[in-house]
């Protein structure tokens, strides 16, 4: 590619007024990720390895918050929900959101308006989310226990006990967050070129092989990122379970993001709470470790080189 | 016969389409509804579609959480200032990164990269004590702080990729006509882009108006944003007053509702590329 600022390769770093210019645009943002975000991780590694506590001295400890955290009963308990959590609502999320996106893929009437309304929810607050939720599902008088009556299956007693405590919670988090997956999908299949479609139906292929052989292999890289990005998000879902239970009834539906604001505000236990968000920390870069790198060479197109 | 094969598909899609409706548009309708009911209506069983509209609850407001106002009006500034310093920040840096050619620019894109994906509830335990030492507990600079650090990276990267898409050579016919580098690109450039910074715009003030973590964590009286209010009005130990806390949570809802109603085909472009470029 011709280019106007494809310099004379005089030292990669020569400083010029560019430099300055990139400098002074930068200099803000770099202050502020630095200051809110990456001097506080650093500081809560560094807290995680001491007994720290608000207005009391602090010692070092060595791995003994990890040993502690890890060998607990609690936490242990609040990892397991976690996973169980995330994969319950990623996927739930997945195969709504994708089936949505294949009903809006139709040719419809008012199309734009069914979109705007499946999109809601995601204006949302999840605190106003759990308002809705819970006046629809009260177990006595909520509307959803009366369809369900109506419709002739047993109610159900929601946010009493510790199982459809956790499936309310579900619910609500998967209602707040699927038509992310929705839009993604929706805008991956309207990329299909039409010839594809067309000639695979020409050679006599229903829709169930179309969707099965053609349209799922050819939006499953857009489906794999949008499902790692929910992963990643759902992985730290706390104000939908703060609100909606408090990590109750008991420590029922406590998980990690929970446990963690616990020991810290709670207990003022900084260090286990420090602790289990350098694991919370890991466990994000690890799975995000792919959508960094492609972002990154995203970012590097042939004009950086 | 074919013709009513394809008339009966027809219709099972637009059943299925009707559920999918209700399933995400329901439990909103069902909402604000409630907040029109009279006292008796709201826990009517059966539960009640048709009734008597009233203000009652509204009304009620200032009587039975006198603080809301001030609490929604905490809510509306920290949003505004948050979203456009996010922007302001925002243009300057998917410039640079869009326009400018160096070597060391990979170490801050890599950085905008990375910082994009850390949990926000990681740093409320090292910063509690930063800011109350510095005495901003309960001010709303730790929530504008808080929310321009953990918008700012998206903002940037989505904005880049919509800078891109405008094609370098329309700011370098403006330099030859004697424009500078800064000047071409606020000129020619940064109009075209306005609609995806309005939709870039709105994408992040949903994300600080519906937050919980950083006010639930760094406010506690007067700098308490609206949906702690809610928060705090649904678990009541007094007993939830169930006419009050639906008002409350439609007037928070209200405002975002109809932006992503209006606005909802930028805010899907741009969810889009979130996921797809950025």
């Amino acid at each position: 590619m011709s280019h106007v600022h494809a310099k004379p390769a005089a030292g990669r770093y020569r400083i010029d007024a560019n430099t300055w210019l990139a400098a002074a645009l930068l200099g803000p943002v770099a202050i502020v990720l630095l200051a809110i975000i990456v001097v506080p991780s650093i500081d809560l590694f560094v807290m995680s390895f001491t007994d720290a506590s608000p207005g009391m001295d602090t010692e070092w400890v060595g791995w003994k918050n990890y040993v502690r955290i890890l060998s607990n009963p609690d936490f242990q308990a609040a990892l397991v929900r976690n996973v169980i959590f995330v994969v319950t609502v990623v996927g739930l999320e997945m195969l709504i959101g994708l089936g949505i996106a294949l009903l809006l893929e139709n040719p419809l009437p008012l199309r734009g308006l069914w979109m705007a309304l499946i999109v809601a929810p995601y204006a949302v607050s999840p605190i106003v989310a759990v308002v809705m939720w819970k006046y629809m599902l009260d177990p006595n008088f909520g509307v959803v226990n009366f369809m369900m009556g109506s419709a002739g299956f047993p109610t159900v007693a929601w946010f009493t006990s510790a199982g459809t405590s956790m499936a309310g919670i579900i619910v609500i988090a998967v209602w707040k967050e699927f038509s992310f997956v929705t839009i993604v999908s929706f805008a991956a299949l309207k990329a299909i070129p039409h010839d594809f479609v067309e000639a695979a139906r020409i050679d006599g292929a229903g829709y169930p092989q179309i969707l099965r052989f053609i349209k799922l292999p050819m939006i499953l890289p857009a489906l794999s990122i949008v499902m790692m990005f929910r992963i990643i998000y759902t992985l730290r879902e706390f104000a939908i379970v703060h609100t909606t239970t408090g990590g109750g009834p008991g420590t029922s539906t406590e998980i990690l993001a929970l446990y963690l604001y616990k020991q810290a505000f709670r207990y003022l236990n900084f260090g286990a709470g420090a602790a289990t968000g350098w694991l919370m920390l890991l466990a994000t870069l690890l799975l995000a470790g792919f959508l960094v790198r492609r972002t990154y060479r995203g970012m590097f197109t042939e004009r950086y080189r | 016969m074919n013709l009513l094969l394809r008339l009966g598909r027809r219709g099972v899609l637009f059943a299925l389409l009707g559920v999918a409706v209700l399933w995400s548009a329901f439990p909103i309708v069902f909402l604000i509804m409630g907040s029109f009911k009279p006292g008796a209506e709201i826990w009517a069983y059966p539960p009640s579609l048709a009734f008597e509209p009233t203000l009652a609850s509204y009304r009620d407001l200032p009587t039975l959480a006198p603080m809301y106002l001030p609490n929604l009006w905490n809510s509306v500034v920290v949003t505004v200032v948050t979203t456009l310093a996010t922007l302001a920040l925002s243009v300057g840096a998917a410039f640079v990164f869009s326009r400018l050619r160096a070597g060391w620019l990979k170490g801050p894109a890599l950085l905008v990269i990375l910082v994009r994906m850390f949990p926000p509830i990681i740093v409320i335990i090292p910063l509690y004590p930063v800011f109350a030492n510095l005495g901003l507990l309960d001010t709303l600079t730790p929530l504008v702080l808080a929310g321009i650090a953990f918008s700012v990276s998206i903002s940037t990267l989505l904005l880049k990729t919509f800078i891109d898409d405008i094609p370098i050579e329309l700011e370098e016919a403006a330099q030859i006509d004697g424009c500078g580098r800064v000047e071409a690109f606020v000129r020619v450039t940064l109009p075209l882009v306005t609609p995806a910074i309005g939709a870039i715009g709105l994408f992040v003030a949903i994300t600080i108006w519906n937050d919980y973590l950083f006010p639930l964590v760094f406010t506690s009286t007067e700098a308490r944003t609206a949906p702690v209010a809610i928060a705090i009005a649904i678990n009541n130990p007094d007993g939830v007053k169930w006419g009050a806390l639906l008002a409350m949570s439609t007037i928070h809802l209200a405002p975002m509702l109809a932006l992503v109603m209006l606005l909802y085909r930028q805010l899907v472009t741009v969810m889009t590329v979130g996921a797809v470029k950025g």
